[in-house]
């Protein structure tokens, strides 16, 4: 009698690890496609969040910047733009917009300027090109500057500033701008030395106290040279973090205001990072 | 009288024919389960390759660089030349124009950039494919912005598509 239970018991182990194993091997197959679609759906929709991200960087553009103070505490241009969370039923998305002004960065020629960079101008690559970018470094996406490392690379030195030409060489017909109420301490200091136009400490208290510094007259000088200064900005740059679940992209934009109007002059995918 | 326990002949004979027939049912499935995994991986597989290149062809439409004027054609970023894909992007080699190429021969879509430094440099990207179909809709009354429709057929008939929206200044 114990014999056939045990043949039995035998019969039922063996059906059983027939059936989970075809049951797990179908539910694994089925899981990774069902993966695949989930992300597929929601990198399509991180495209999309990039192209939508286009219209508040615009209202910021028009109504925020030209009012746009930097704590002069931060050692790069950079501002919050948005950090917005959206709940939607089984979803959570994120997008955080930061902006960094071009025009409160190092400028493209900051030799011809005698201004000095903790960067080499070997190190930036795109110093001669006619279509700048970020991408075209080789430290590839600590290139691009971010919330934690403001002063990456890209967060300090102008990529669009001043504008480039198509010759690769940088225009010096219109000079170059910097912008008092977001450049760096170190850099407004440099360019007041350097011009001799007097002591920027108004400008600093007046940043500090989160106020807009206007354009000293004793800075007016500097109209006449090759530097100007202004305190709004013409040219920002915006780095754009979409969060969908667990995946996790970023773009880097530039605007640009010509004519008035702003209008994006570049768009590059931070690589993973 | 010596009693015996052990199974009689008939016992014995009814337990070796369900075990074989139970063998042969369960090979016969586990075969048809493999089957059908190794199919569905091939299936999986295409899926996640097609997922990939339109990914791709997605962030070739994201990267845009309006400093770059197209030369002297002045061609659109993005334009269909005999239903094959052109885009105008960049990389961190520089400007460029990357090409969606399907080779009916082979039924693969290869990838080739080509630049004004480098002539080409081409990677196949997807195989098993019958079909590759793209078009570009420009604005009309029912839509303000250019789309490109992308998509997909396998071998076995399965299709994937996706749209892309693209800016007025892609397709000038």
């Amino acid at each position: 009698m114990n014999n056939k239970r045990g043949v039995a018991m035998l019969i039922v182990l063996l059906t059983m690890t027939v059936l989970i194993a075809g049951v797990s091997i179908i539910a694994r197959i089925r899981a990774t496609q069902s993966l695949i679609e989930l992300r597929s759906q929601n990198m399509v929709q991180v495209n999309d969040l990039f192209l939508a991200a286009d219209s508040p960087i615009r209202a910021w553009l028009e109504e925020r910047s030209p009012y746009a103070v930097v704590d002069p505490t931060i050692d790069a241009p950079m501002l919050l733009v948005c950090d917005d969370r959206i709940e939607i039923p089984n979803k959570s998305i994120r997008v955080r917009i930061c902006a960094w002004d071009q025009q409160g960065m190092i400028p493209r020629n900051f030799e011809e300027l005698g201004l000095t960079c903790k960067f080499k101008a070997s190190e930036i690559n795109w110093l001669e090109t006619p279509t700048p970018g970020l991408d075209l470094q080789t430290a590839g996406s600590t290139a691009f500057p971010s919330v934690k490392h403001p002063s990456a690379i890209g967060g300090l030195a102008a990529t669009h500033h001043p504008w480039p030409s198509l010759s690769g060489t940088t225009r010096s017909r219109t000079g170059v701008a910097i912008n008092i109420n977001t450049a760096p301490i170190s850099l407004i200091e440099e360019v007041f030395v350097s011009y001799n136009l007097g002591d920027p400490i108004d400008i600093f208290e007046k940043r500090a106290n989160h106020e807009m510094a206007r354009v000293p007259l004793s800075a007016q000088n500097a109209q006449q040279s090759n530097i100007r200064l202004v305190s709004t900005s013409r040219v920002w740059s915006m780095r754009v973090d979409v969060w969908i679940d667990t995946i996790r992209r970023s773009c880097w934009c530039v605007y640009a205001n010509q004519g008035g109007q702003w209008r994006l002059v570049q768009r590059l995918i931070i690589a993973d990072d | 009288m010596k009693k015996h326990h052990g199974l009689t002949l008939v016992e014995l004979l009814a337990t070796l024919s369900l075990l074989t027939i139970m063998s042969i049912i369960s090979v016969s499935w586990m075969t048809t389960i493999l089957r059908s995994q190794s199919l569905s991986t091939s299936k999986a597989n295409w899926s996640r390759a097609s997922i990939a290149l339109l990914d791709l062809i997605g962030q070739d439409i994201l990267i845009v660089d309006r400093l770059d004027t197209g030369g002297r054609s002045r061609l659109p970023r993005v334009r269909i030349v005999e239903n094959n894909l052109v885009i105008r992007t960049r990389d961190h080699q520089g400007i460029g124009s990357q090409s969606y190429i399907f080779d009916i021969v082979s039924n693969e879509i290869h990838r080739i950039r080509a630049s004004e430094r480098i002539q080409s440099n081409q990677i196949t990207l997807l195989g098993e494919t019958t079909a590759f179909r793209c078009e570009i809709e420009i604005p009309s009354e029912l839509r303000t912005l250019p789309v490109l429709r992308v998509s997909l057929i396998a071998v076995d008939g399965r299709e994937i598509q996706r749209t892309f929206i693209l800016e007025q200044e892609d397709v000038q």
